[in-house]
C-alpha cells in the first residue's frame, strides 16, 4: 500500500515536471495572465483549482510553470556540486599526499561552513537569475560529495582486489574507471538525491528572500513571498507552493531511504 | 601544557586561513559586481564625482594594491564604512550579535529539548507493539513528513495561526521572550526532523548492540537500557552531525531573522546584500565565520571531554 | 648452489616509521633458489604475511633490500614474480566476469593481443591448463567455490608467464579435500614450468611433505633455517619444538588427555530445558531454527554445546537468558533455571533472574562493554541492582571480584577501550561471578582473543566454575570445549546429534557428523589459531594488545 502511493506520487511527479518543461507557451501565457477582477479567489472557485493569487493568476498553472525553474535550478546546483565534490574526492583519494592533505583541509574547513551566507553575496554581485543561483549553490555545497567521494574511494582502493590490480601494473585513472566508480556510483545516487533536496530548499528559500530570478517567474519561492504578502486576506495561497516544495523534498528523501536501505547503507549516519 | 599551546596555535592559523580565504573570496566578489563608485553615486554620471570617490576608495590604485590595503585594514580591524549611512561596517554588524546570539541560544535549546527525548522514543519504540508501537510509527512519519517541509513554509503556517488567527506571539520584533517564540520554533523546525532521525536510528541500533544485551542479561529494565546504555552512545553517536547542523542553524537563522523581521546579523546581511552595501556584508560574512569557527571548535572540544575513547587517544 | 633468484637482505619493517612501535620484521634475510620450494613457517601475528608482500614488492621494506634476480626489486608483476594470496575471494573484484579478470593485468602490461580470437585462445588454454576449462568467460567470481577461484588466481598468473610464485598461507580458506587438489595442481604446474615457490605457512605437516626448504620465524624474526626435513625432524630451536608439538596430530592427543575434574554434583538443578522449538518469524518466511533441545545441568556440572556456527547453539543460549534477537521466539518446550520456569515468569521475575541466577559471559568483550561507561560504574550498575544498597560494599564487591580474576580494583576506574582484550573478558567474568550465580553461560568465550590470552582465560574460568555453579559453555571448537567440560552436546542445523560424557563421546562418538568435527578439529589450524575466524581481509600483524 505504502509502496503503490510512493510509487503512484513518483509518476505524478514525473508527470507533471514533463509537463512543465515541454508546456507550450501558450500555458505560460495563461499563467501569468492577470485578472485584476479575478483576485485572491479561493481554491475550487470558478474552475480555479487553488483559487487565484494578488494579481488574479491562476495558481495551480503557475505552479506547474514553477516546477521547471525550482526543480531546475536545483538540479543545476546539484550537478555543480556533484562534479566538483566527486572530481576532488577521488583527486584526493587516487593522488599524492599533500594534494591530499590540502584537500582534505580546505573540506574539514568549508563543510561545516553555512552556505547560504556566501551565497547569498554570490547572487547579490553576480545579479539575480536562475543560473546565478544555482551556481551559486552549487559552488558552495560540493565538500558533502568531495568527502564521501574521497572516503569511500580510499576504502576501495585498499581492497585486496585493488591491490592486486595496482600491483599487477594497472594505473590509478584504469582503477579509478573501472573498479572505484562502478562501486560507488550507488552511494554517490543516494547523496544526490539527498543534496538535491536540500539544495530544493535553498532555492525556494533564497527565492523567498527576493534572491531568485525575479520577479514574475513563477518560482514556487517567490510564490511563497507572494503569498505572505496576502497572509492576512488569502491563507490559502501558502498551501500551493508549501505543498509542492514539501512534497518534492520528500519525494527524494524518501527515495534516497529506499537506495540507501537496499544498499544497507543505513550505516552511514553521517550525510 | 605545551600540546595545549601547539593545539590553540593550530586552531589559529586554521582561523586565519579560513578569514583569509573568506576576505579574498569577498575582495574579488565585490570587483565582480561592478564599480563601486557606481554603486556608491547612486548611478550618479558626473565622471568628476566618480573620480573623487574612486580616489576616496582608494580605487585608482592597481588591484593587488587594492588588495593588500584591503588586507592590512582587515586585519586592523577595519572593514570601512557603511556605503549607506556610513557608520562604522564591522560595529553595525556587532551591534546585531547579541540578539542573533539569543536567538540562537533559544532555537538550540528547544531544538535539542526536543529532539533527544522524541529521538530516544522513537529509537526505543522502534519495534515495538501495540498502543506504543502505533504512536511511534504515527510519529516517525510525521517527522518524515517534517522533514519535506522547509522552515520558511514552516515559519508562515506559524505566523498565520500564532500570530494572524489566535494571535497568541507576535510575528515581527524583538520584545522579550514571547517573540522569541515563534522565531525558535522556526529554527527548530530547519533541524529538529534530522536529528530526531538520526537519533532515532542510533538509539535503535544502540539496543542491538552487544552492551544493550549484556546489560538486559545483568538484569536492567528497558528503560535503564535505553537512558543510561543505548542514549549516551546515541548522542555521542550524533555528534559527527555538529558540523552540519551548525551551518543549518545559521543558514536557519538568515532565513528566519528576515522573516519575522529579528534585528539580528542575518538580517542585516540580507537588506545590506540587497542594498550592495559591501563593507557592511563583509563584516557580517567575517563575524560570521568567526563565529562558526569558534562554534565548531567548541563542539570538538566539548566532545574530547565528554568521549572517553577520544579523551585518552 | 647458483645465485638465488629472489633474496631478501636484512630487512626492516614496520607500519608506522615514526612512532618507536615494534618492528614487525627485522633484520630478516633469506635466498631462494630458483626452481625450490622454500617454506617460511610460522604463527598468525610472526610477520609472515608480512614477509610474503615485502618479497614480492606490495609493500617497501623499512630498511634493508630484496634481490628478483640479482636486481633490486622494480615492477615486480611485469617479470614474472606473483603472489598467490590466502583469501582467493578477495582479490578478484566481485562486480567483474572471468575474463575481464583475466584480461586486466594483461592489458595493463600490454600484452594483450589485438586480435580477440587469440585472447580467447590464450583465455581458453589457461583456464584448461588450472582445470577450470569448462568455466564460461561471463561467469562472475561471486558463483565460483574458493577453489575455483583460486585456480583462476593460478591462471591469472600463469598467462602472465610466471618464474616465482610467492603463496601466501594459499591453503588455509580452502576446504580439506579441496586442499590436496590445490597443492597437486601447483606441484603440476611446477614440474612442468620450472617454477619457483615460496610457501608462506603455519602447517608444519604440510611443509615437511613438500618444501626443500623451511626458514622458521618468530616475532619478526627467522629463528632457525635450513633443509626441511632436518630442521622438522630435529628443530634447534625450542619454538620450532613447541610449533611442531603444537601440530594438529598432537592436538587431540594432548586434549584428551587434559584432566577434567570430575565434579561432586550437588543434584540440584541449575538448568533445564525440554524440547526446545525456537522459530524466526516474519511476514513472509516462518523458519524452525532450533528444534527439540533437551538438556538438564546440575549445580558443578559443566556441559558444552559445540556445533558449527549456524547450529543454533547461540539462540540455545540466548534462549535460556531470555534474550532472544528481534523476530525469534520460542514455540515450544520449557525452560528452568533453578526452580523458575523462565518462558512462564514476568518481566519482573525474569530481570531479577538476569545478572543474579544466571550470568552471561558474551562472545566479544569489547562490545559487550558500554564503551563510553567506567567499569566501575557499571559494576555499581549492576550490584545495586541486585540488591547491594551500600555504596561501600559494591565498591568492596566489585574490587574482590577483579582480585579473583587477577586484575587491580584500580580496574574499576577505567574504560573498555583502555583495557586489552584479555583483560576486557576479565572484567566480564568478575561481573558473571560478582552476583554468586547458579549458572553461567560463557558463550565462545574466548572466540575474539589472541591465542595465549585464550589459554589464560580457559584457565580462569575452570577454576572459577569449580564448585556450586553449573557451567554451559557455547563453542565451536572441541579443544576449548575439551578444557573447559565433562559433558559434551553437539549440535547441528538446530538438533541435537548426540550428547553425553566428553571422553566417552571423543573416543566413541555414534553419529557420522560428530566423527567428522573431531576429524575437522583435527586439521584445524594449530595452537596460534584454534578459533579460526572467518578470514578477514584486515591484516593481524599490527593488532596491538595491552600486556598486563
Amino acid at each position: 500500500m505504502k509502496k503503490l502511493l510512493f510509487r503512484a506520487s513518483l509518476l505524478v511527479m514525473l508527470v507533471l515536471m514533463v509537463t512543465s518543461i515541454v508546456s507550450p507557451d501558450l500555458l505560460e501565457q495563461w499563467a501569468s495572465e492577470r485578472d485584476l477582477s479575478r483576485r485572491l479567489l479561493p481554491p475550487l472557485t470558478d474552475g480555479y483549482l487553488l483559487g487565484t493569487d494578488g494579481l488574479g493568476r491562476d495558481v495551480a498553472l503557475r505552479l506547474i510553470i514553477g516546477a521547471k525553474h525550482t526543480v531546475g535550478i536545483a538540479a543545476l546546483a546539484t550537478l555543480i556540486s556533484a562534479a566538483i565534490g566527486i572530481g576532488l574526492g577521488l583527486l584526493s583519494a587516487l593522488t599524492s599526499s599533500w594534494i591530499r592533505q590540502t584537500l582534505d583541509r580546505i573540506v574539514d574547513l568549508t563543510i561545516a561552513f553555512p552556505s547560504l551566507v556566501l551565497a547569498v553575496t554570490l547572487v547579490a554581485v553576480l545579479g539575480r537569475s536562475s543560473v546565478t543561483l544555482a551556481f551559486a549553490l552549487g559552488l558552495f555545497s560540493w565538500p558533502v560529495f568531495a568527502r564521501v567521494t574521497a572516503a569511500q574511494t580510499r576504502g576501495i582502493v585498499a581492497l585486496p582486489y585493488v591491490q592486486t590490480a595496482s600491483y599487477f601494473g594497472v594505473s590509478r585513472w584504469r582503477i579509478a574507471f573501472s573498479h572505484v566508480i562502478p562501486v560507488i556510483a550507488p552511494t554517490i545516487g543516494v547523496l544526490v538525491a539527498l543534496q538535491f533536496a536540500t539544495l530544493l530548499i535553498s532555492t525556494a528559500g533564497l527565492s523567498f528572500l527576493g534572491l531568485g530570478p525575479g520577479l514574475g517567474v513563477p518560482e514556487w519561492g517567490s510564490m511563497l513571498a507572494e503569498a505572505r504578502a496576502e497572509l492576512n486576506r488569502a491563507p490559502w495561497l501558502l498551501i500551493g507552493p508549501g505543498v509542492a516544495i514539501a512534497w518534492t523534498v520528500l519525494m527524494m528523501n524518501s527515495l534516497a531511504e529506499k537506495m540507501a536501505s537496499r544498499l544497507r547503507l543505513s550505516h552511514q549516519r553521517d550525510f | 601544557m605545551t600540546e595545549m599551546l601547539r593545539h590553540a596555535l593550530r586552531m589559529l592559523l586554521n582561523l586565519s586561513l579560513l578569514l583569509l580565504a573568506t576576505l579574498t573570496l569577498l575582495f574579488f566578489l565585490v570587483r565582480l559586481a561592478g564599480d563601486p563608485a557606481l554603486i556608491l553615486s547612486g548611478e550618479s554620471s558626473d565622471p568628476a564625482v566618480l573620480a573623487e570617490i574612486r580616489r576616496s576608495l582608494g580605487l585608482d590604485q592597481p588591484l593587488y594594491r587594492q588588495y593588500l590595503i584591503f588586507l592590512w585594514q582587515a586585519v586592523q580591524l577595519d572593514l570601512g564604512t557603511s556605503w549607506v549611512s556610513g557608520q562604522d561596517a564591522l560595529a553595525l554588524a556587532l551591534e546585531r550579535l547579541w540578539p542573533t546570539l539569543t536567538l540562537a541560544l533559544a532555537a538550540i535549546v528547544l531544538h535539542l529539548g526536543l529532539s533527544i527525548p522524541l529521538g530516544a522514543f522513537l529509537g526505543a519504540t522502534r519495534s515495538s507493539i501495540g498502543v506504543i508501537g502505533k504512536v511511534s510509527r504515527s510519529l516517525d512519519g510525521l517527522i518524515l513528513l517534517a522533514q519535506g517541509i522547509p522552515g520558511y513554509v514552516v515559519a508562515l503556517m506559524l505566523i498565520q495561526w500564532f500570530a494572524v488567527q489566535w494571535q497568541i506571539f507576535p510575528s515581527t520584533g524583538s520584545d522579550g521572550v514571547a517573540s522569541l517564540v515563534l522565531p525558535a520554533l522556526t529554527i527548530t523546525a530547519f533541524l529538529a526532523p534530522k536529528l530526531i532521525r538520526v537519533l532515532a536510528v542510533n538509539v535503535g541500533d544502540a539496543l542491538q548492540d552487544d552492551y544493550a544485551v549484556m546489560a538486559r542479561a545483568q538484569g536492567a529494565s528497558e528503560p535503564t537500557v535505553v537512558l543510561r546504555h543505548a542514549l549516551p552512545n546515541a548522542l555521542l553517536g550524533a555528534t559527527a552531525l555538529i558540523g552540519t547542523q551548525i551551518a543549518n542553524l545559521v543558514n536557519g537563522i538568515i532565513i528566519t531573522e528576515t522573516i519575522f523581521g529579528w534585528p539580528g546579523m542575518g538580517r542585516l546581511l540580507l537588506d545590506s546584500v540587497l542594498l550592495l552595501d559591501f563593507p557592511v556584508v563583509q563584516s557580517v560574512v567575517l563575524v560570521t565565520t568567526t563565529l562558526v569557527f569558534a562554534a565548531n571548535q567548541a563542539a570538538d572540544w566539548a566532545i574530547r571531554r565528554i568521549d572517553p575513547r577520544i579523551r585518552y587517544s | 648452489m647458483s645465485d638465488p633468484i629472489l633474496l631478501a637482505k636484512n630487512l626492516f619493517f614496520s607500519y608506522d616509521e615514526s612512532t618507536s612501535s615494534k618492528p614487525i620484521l627485522q633484520d630478516v634475510s633469506i635466498a631462494i633458489a630458483s626452481g625450490s620450494i622454500v617454506a617460511i613457517v610460522g604463527e598468525s601475528g610472526s610477520g609472515k604475511s608480512t614477509l610474503a608482500k615485502l618479497l614480492c614488492g606490495m609493500l617497501k621494506p623499512t630498511a634493508g633490500e630484496v634481490r628478483y634476480r640479482g636486481e633490486p626489486l622494480q615492477a615486480p608483476a611485469m617479470t614474472g614474480l606473483h603472489l598467490l594470496s590466502q583469501e582467493p575471494y578477495s582479490t578478484f573484484n566481485p562486480y567483474h566476469d572471468v575474463r575481464r579478470l583475466l584480461c586486466e593485468p594483461l592489458q595493463a602490461q600490454g600484452q594483450l593481443p589485438s586480435s580477440s580470437q587469440t585472447v580467447t585462445r590464450l583465455l581458453q588454454n589457461a583456464l584448461d591448463e588450472v582445470g577450470l576449462g569448462h568455466v564460461p568467460f561471463d561467469a562472475s567470481p561471486r558463483s565460483l567455490s574458493g577453489g575455483q577461484l583460486q585456480r583462476l588466481a593460478l591462471a591469472r598468473i600463469l598467462l602472465l608467464k610466471p618464474q616465482v610464485i610467492i603463496g601466501d598461507e594459499p591453503f588455509s580458506a580452502l576446504d580439506v579435500s579441496i586442499r590436496a587438489q590445490i597443492l597437486e595442481l601447483m606441484l603440476r604446474l611446477r614440474e612442468e614450468r620450472g617454477l619457483t615457490y615460496v610457501l608462506i605457512s603455519h602447517d608444519i605437516d604440510l611443509v615437511e611433505r613438500t618444501a626443500d626448504q623451511v626458514a622458521v620465524i618468530h616475532r619478526g624474526r627467522i629463528v632457525e633455517s635450513g633443509a626441511a626435513k632436518d630442521v622438522i625432524a630435529q628443530p634447534a630451536h625450542p619454538y620450532t619444538l613447541e610449533l611442531r608439538s603444537a601440530s594438529p596430530i598432537r592436538r587431540l592427543h594432548r586434549s584428551s588427555i587434559t584432566p577434567v575434574q570430575v565434579r561432586q554434583s550437588t543434584h540440584t538443578m541449575a538448568l533445564e530445558i525440554r524440547d526446545l522449538q525456537l522459530r524466526h518469524t516474519t511476514e513472509n518466511s516462518d523458519r524452525v531454527l532450533v528444534d527439540g533441545v533437551d538438556l538438564t545441568l546440575e549445580r558443578g556440572d559443566t556441559l558444552a554445546i559445540v556445533g558449527e556456527s549456524g547450529a543454533g547453539k547461540s539462540l540455545t543460549a540466548r534462549a535460556v537468558i531470555g534474550l532472544l534477537p528481534p523476530a525469534i521466539r520460542v514455540s515450544r518446550g520449557r525452560i528452568a533455571i533453578g526452580e523458575t520456569s523462565t518462558l512462564e515468569a514476568d518481566a519482573r521475575t525474569l530481570r531479577q533472574l538476569r545478572g543474579s541466577a544466571v550470568s552471561y559471559i558474551p562472545q566479544d568483550p569489547l562490545r559487550a562493554l558500554n564503551p563510553v561507561r567506567r567499569i566501575g560504574d557499571l559494576f555499581n550498575e549492576l550490584l545495586s541492582r541486585h540488591g547491594v544498597t551500600s555504596a561501600q560494599n559494591r565498591r568492596d564487591r566489585a574490587a574482590r571480584c577483579l582480585q579473583r580474576v587477577g586484575l587491580s580494583p584500580e580496574v574499576g576506574r577505567r574504560f573498555a577501550h583502555e583495557l586489552s582484550g584479555g583483560m576486557r573478558q576479565r572484567v566480564l567474568i568478575a561481573m558473571a561471578i560478582a552476583v554468586d550465580p547458579l549458572l553461567i553461560i560463557a558463550d565462545e568465550p574466548t572466540t575474539a582473543l589472541d591465542a595465549t590470552v585464550q589459554a589464560e582465560i580457559l584457565d580462569l574460568l575452570r577454576d572459577l566454575t569449580d564448585g556450586s555453579t553449573a557451567l554451559l559453555l557455547i563453542t565451536h571448537d572441541l579443544a576449548v570445549a575439551a578444557n573447559l567440560c565433562r559433558r559434551i552436546l553437539v549440535m547441528r542445523h538446530g538438533k541435537v546429534v548426540e550428547q553425553g560424557a566428553f571422553d566417552q563421546i571423543l573416543t566413541a562418538p555414534t553419529a557420522d557428523y560428530t566423527r567428522q568435527l573431531i576429524l575437522s578439529s583435527l586439521l584445524e589450524a594449530p595452537r596460534s589459531d584454534p578459533t579460526t575466524p572467518a578470514p578477514t581481509t584486515a591484516p593481524c600483524e599490527h593488532r596491538k594488545d595491552v600486556e598486563y
